[in-house]
């Protein structure tokens, strides 16, 4: 079903071509089954990971891999002082991952230092007209994460721990940023065109509506760089856990091209094929 | 969302009233469950011309997390267009309605680029599987898999 289905894949499927008989999957249930079994295999997705998990000791991951490889590369991120926080892989991991380390640093800031924050993000919004997009598609998601902001300075870690993990508040602090990191490519077209241009005519427009703004596509790494410039105030380090040669595991890192911010926030997420959760150092 | 999902419709609802699109308008919005809307191509495509069709919109409470189901219906003097990716039962194979789906998006944005899809048609004509998927077809066509195809048809 398409509404239900795990987007962690790409989803190329705007490509080209005829309508064949089998390009679709009819079903023989009826609609009501189907929407019943969608709801229960998301509450269980759900119950086996939350949206946001508890920070935990990075050795609990030697637990998971048989794998040489992998094994000598967790070992290499370090001993008990590293960690990582699950993320569920619902195609919003590296969304989720990013925003939520985003407010567990202004969690931890100074009443002022919240409000400067709060302050900045909120004057993105004009990067989202710039970039065309009409406000009644987006305000819901612009105030949450404002009412977000307000409500920070009362939070715990695990307070904002369960923030996150309603889907309403998740959800939008997500779209929210997807959008900043859209409007950001599209406002900076020049920047960004040659790494769009596949040669087969994908627009900017097309490519964020694909790959940025359409809700569970994964970040590719363009969409990691344009979040990074969009916000301007973090750094991301990106760890990469996979199969590739060598003990360590390689980190590429993305930095604001014009920070505005004197000190950044190191945000620094795990990836594994197809995944990212939040890593900490 | 603060407010739920109600808050956004019934601003949208209130911008589709107060600032229409050419050739996009409300026939019928009284909830927040169904509504339907009215388009007409407005260049002389000869396959349209004239002619009014009338789109149905579900939302569930995700709404605009999840796409809204989207339909053409057919009423009394309203037919479903003929479109090479338009079933003659309402069904439309187009990417903004699955997994192309943003939040960002709004009834008025699906029913223009609804509206564009049908300007830039120079087919008559249903899709080829037409037949065989309205056999088989279910209720929900959010509950089609659909693979996207060419948008330049």
């Amino acid at each position: 079903m398409m509404s239900g289905q795990d987007s962690e894949v790409n989803q190329d499927d705007t490509s080209a071509g005829t309508i064949n008989p089998s390009d679709y999957v009819t079903e023989e249930l009826d609609d009501v089954t189907i929407l019943r079994l969608t709801q229960e295999i998301k509450d269980h997705e759900a119950s086996k990971t939350p949206l946001v998990g508890e920070l935990k000791p990075i050795s609990v991951l030697l637990d998971e891999y048989a794998d040489s490889t992998f094994r000598a590369k967790i070992k290499a991120l370090g001993g008990g002082s590293t960690g990582y926080r699950p993320i569920r892989g619902d195609g919003n991991c590296a969304w989720r991952a990013f925003a939520f380390r985003f407010f567990e640093f202004a969690q931890s800031y100074a009443p002022d230092q919240i409000a400067e924050l709060k302050s900045r993000i909120m004057s993105l919004t004009k990067l989202l007209n710039e970039a065309g997009y009409n406000e009644n598609g987006y305000i819901d998601f612009v105030e949450e994460t404002e009412s977000l902001f307000d409500r920070l300075p009362g939070l715990t870690t695990e307070t904002l721990v369960s923030e996150f993990n309603n889907m309403e508040v998740s959800s939008a602090v997500i779209v929210h940023f997807r959008l900043l990191a859209a409007a950001y490519v599209k406002t900076h077209a020049e920047d960004y065109m040659p790494f769009i241009d596949d040669g087969e005519g994908t627009t900017i427009e097309e490519y964020c509506n694909r790959q940025i703004e359409a809700f569970a596509v994964e970040a590719d790494h363009l969409a990691l760089s344009a979040l990074v410039n969009a916000v301007g105030v973090a750094d991301l380090g990106v760890v990469y856990m996979d199969r590739s040669e060598g003990e360590d595991a390689v980190v590429h890192t993305f930095e604001p091209m014009s920070a505005s911010a004197k000190e950044r926030m190191k945000i620094d997420l795990l990836y594994r094929p197809g995944h990212y959760d939040i890593f900490y150092r | 969302m603060i407010g739920g999902f109600t808050k956004r419709l019934g601003r949208e609802l209130n911008d589709l009233k107060n600032n229409p699109a050419v050739g996009i308008s409300v026939f019928q919005a009284n909830d927040f469950r169904i509504w339907l809307i009215d388009i007409k191509v407005m260049d002389d495509n000869p396959i349209y011309a004239g002619k009014t069709f009338r789109l149905q919109f579900r939302f569930a409470s995700s709404y605009p997390i999840e796409a809204p189901e989207v339909q053409f219906v057919a009423s009394y003097g309203i037919e479903i267009p003929v479109h090479p990716h338009i079933y003659s039962n309402g069904h439309i194979c187009l990417d903004v309605l699955g997994s192309g789906w943003s939040p960002v998006q709004t009834v008025a944005s699906v029913a223009m680029s609804i509206q564009s899809m049908l300007a830039g048609n120079d087919r008559n004509e249903r899709p080829p599987d037409d037949a065989r998927y309205v056999a088989h077809a279910p209720i929900s066509p959010k509950n089609t898999r659909f693979v996207y195809h060419d948008d330049t048809v």
